[in-house]
This record gives structure tokens, C-alpha cells and sequence, in this order.
């Protein structure tokens, strides 16, 4: 019984954390037990008034110069960084990328159109009709060529 | 709420702004550098964690979303910092087990026994928190020196207010255990 009672006694008695049952039931037992009443009262001599009139200590005095110049000095280190990437952005920024683009664009177009020019004068220089004969008779001659030259003579068993 | 810190200034603040920045240095250095002074128990250590706990908050007020205080948010930053640093120093300095072992050296004595008079109260509670760790500590200064409830605390610490029960039980048994230790010794 006094074990449980000098635990809370220990912790929500002295801080003012009890709720209201256990608290009338502690301060009965308080008010029959001597050695609990004892404990009670060193508890609160020895660990909450010594807290309670401890005064605050004084910050000191150069605490915020110092943290205003190490805000300084970061501000600084992240300044070369900062100016890096500033340098790049500017240099992709659209008024600088127009000359590419468009010279980019006349050189895909001045080769397109040699391409085409080419092409054209090939099919152009050709009549079209001995054009395609003249495809024709290729195709005759490989095919004589496959009939004496390939092919074992399994395979041309087979065939 | 912060007195005399309104939404707009936490926002002009956010984007830069160091005078904005500033009035919210005004209303919570006070307590960013008691609570980490208490945590880290030392006052040049407690200065310097103050400064990162502003660095910090200079640098990630653009992700204050206003779900909690700034008070709250303020006091979480400074707890998590305060207490990376004493992790980090304990490991440095090797201090590991002087938590357990300060009451025992002999150059503490006096301070301990001390009266509880106000030229006094200082190092006496310094000598009180050097006792526990520094997560014990936290969660006694926020309570006893700070005044936070018990769910304000586990807000802070984003820790199930249960646990804070049993940091400050554990603490406090440690503390009492201390003092007596003390008294039996040098009586």
C-alpha cells in the first residue's frame, strides 16, 4: 500500500498531476500514516522547491551576434553557389537560344531539300518505261544465274 | 503562444527575414538557453547548443506547419540538441559512468550538503542534476524549472507521458538516494 502511494507521492502528487479519486484517497492514507507524511514532505524540501526557486540564468550577452554572424558567413558561402547557378540559367534564356534554333532550322532544310533535288534528277533522267524493262531483265538473268550455279545436288534433286 | 510573436512574424521569419527571426530570439532565448544550460550543465556547452538550437530553427522554420505550438516546437529542438550534445560529450569525455558515480567524489560533498539558500540553490542544482541522465534531466528540468504538464513534456520529447512518469520517478528516487547518501556520510 504505502509502495503505490510513495510512487504517485514521487510523481503526479508533487506535480499536480493527480486526478481527483486518487488524490482524496492518498491524502487519507497521508493523514494516517506517519512515514508516508514524512516522505511526502522530504520530497517536496528536496525536489520541488530547489527546482522552483532556481532562478533563470542570464543568456549571454554576444549569444545573438554570434548566431546573426554565423547566419552571415552562411549566407555568404551559399552566395558563389547561388551566382553558379544564376549564370547558367540566364545563359539557357530564350533570347540567347533564337540564333540556334533558327540556324538549326536552315541547315535541316538546306539538306532536305539537296536531298530531294537528287533523288529527283535520278528518276527524272530515266524514261520510265525502259526503266522497268530494263528491272525486268535483271530479274530474268539472276534467275539463269540461280539455275546453273546454285544449289547441291540434293537440292536439286528436291527441286 | 509566444508574446508578441504573431503567425506573420514565424512566417516572414521562415523566409529569411532576421529581424522577424530576431523577435523570436527575444521571447525564447531565455528559456532555450536555461533548459539547455540544465540539460548539458554547463554553461559554455549551453552556449553553444543554444546557438545550434538557432541555426536550426532559422533553418527549418519553413517547416513549422503550426499543428503545435512554437513554444513547444522551440523547446523540442532544444531538448533533442542539448541532448545529442551531452551524448556526444559524455562519449568524447568518457563520462559515461560519472552519472551514477558524482555523488561519491569527494569534491561534490560540500555542494550537495549545502543548505538550500538562495546563494546556494545554483550549484546546488547543478550538483543535484549531475546525478541522472541527461534524458532524466530533461524531463526534471522541463517539469520543475520549466513548468510543462506532463503532456506538454511528452509532446516535447514525443514520448508516451507514461514514460515521462517513470523518468521523473526514476530520477527523483535517484536524487533522494543521492542526498541521503550525502547525509549518512558526512554526518
Amino acid at each position: 500500500m504505502c509502495k503505490e502511494f510513495r510512487d504517485v507521492i514521487l510523481t503526479d502528487y508533487i506535480d499536480g498531476e493527480l486526478d481527483k479519486d486518487v488524490k482524496v484517497r492518498l491524502e487519507a492514507h497521508l493523514r494516517v500514516c506517519a512515514h508516508c507524511r514524512e516522505f511526502a514532505d522530504e520530497v517536496k524540501a528536496q525536489l520541488v522547491v530547489p527546482f522552483k526557486q532556481t532562478q533563470r540564468v542570464s543568456v549571454p550577452e554576444d549569444l545573438w551576434r554570434s548566431i546573426e554572424e554565423s547566419i552571415a558567413q552562411e549566407n555568404e558561402e551559399m552566395q558563389p553557389a547561388a551566382n553558379w547557378i544564376d549564370r547558367l540559367v540566364q545563359s539557357l534564356t530564350l533570347p540567347r537560344l533564337v540564333p540556334v534554333f533558327l540556324s538549326l532550322i536552315l541547315f535541316i532544310s538546306a539538306g532536305l531539300w539537296i536531298l530531294n533535288s537528287h533523288q529527283g534528277s535520278q528518276v527524272a533522267g530515266n524514261d520510265s518505261g525502259e526503266y522497268v524493262a530494263d528491272i525486268l531483265d535483271s530479274v530474268s538473268e539472276l534467275a539463269e544465274i540461280d539455275n546453273d550455279n546454285f544449289g547441291t545436288s540434293i537440292e536439286q534433286y528436291f527441286l | 503562444m509566444l508574446p508578441g510573436i504573431s503567425d506573420d512574424i514565424i512566417r516572414k521569419a521562415s523566409q529569411g527575414d532576421l529581424r522577424s527571426f530576431e523577435a523570436i530570439y527575444k521571447a525564447t532565448s531565455g528559456f532555450v538557453y536555461n533548459v539547455a544550460l540544465r540539460v548539458v550543465n554547463n554553461r559554455e556547452d549551453a552556449k553553444e547548443v543554444a546557438q545550434e538550437v538557432f541555426l536550426n530553427m532559422y533553418h527549418k522554420l519553413k517547416n513549422f506547419r503550426f499543428e503545435s505550438s512554437l513554444k513547444t516546437w522551440v523547446y523540442r529542438i532544444t531538448v533533442n540538441s542539448a541532448l545529442n550534445y551531452a551524448q556526444k560529450t559524455a562519449r568524447t569525455r568518457g563520462r559515461e559512468t560519472e552519472y551514477q558515480d558524482v555523488v561519491m567524489a569527494g569534491e561534490v560533498v560540500p555542494d550537495a550538503r549545502t543548505q538550500m539558500d538562495e546563494h546556494h540553490a545554483e550549484e546546488a542544482i547543478e550538483t543535484l542534476l549531475e546525478t541522472i541522465n541527461p534524458e532524466q534531466r530533461a524531463c526534471v528540468v522541463l517539469r520543475g524549472i520549466e513548468g510543462l504538464s506532463y503532456q506538454e513534456i511528452a509532446e516535447t520529447l514525443k514520448i508516451n507521458i507514461n514514460t515521462v512518469r517513470t523518468r521523473l520517478k526514476r530520477a527523483r528516487e535517484k536524487l533522494l538516494a543521492s542526498k541521503k547518501k550525502v547525509a549518512n556520510e558526512y554526518v
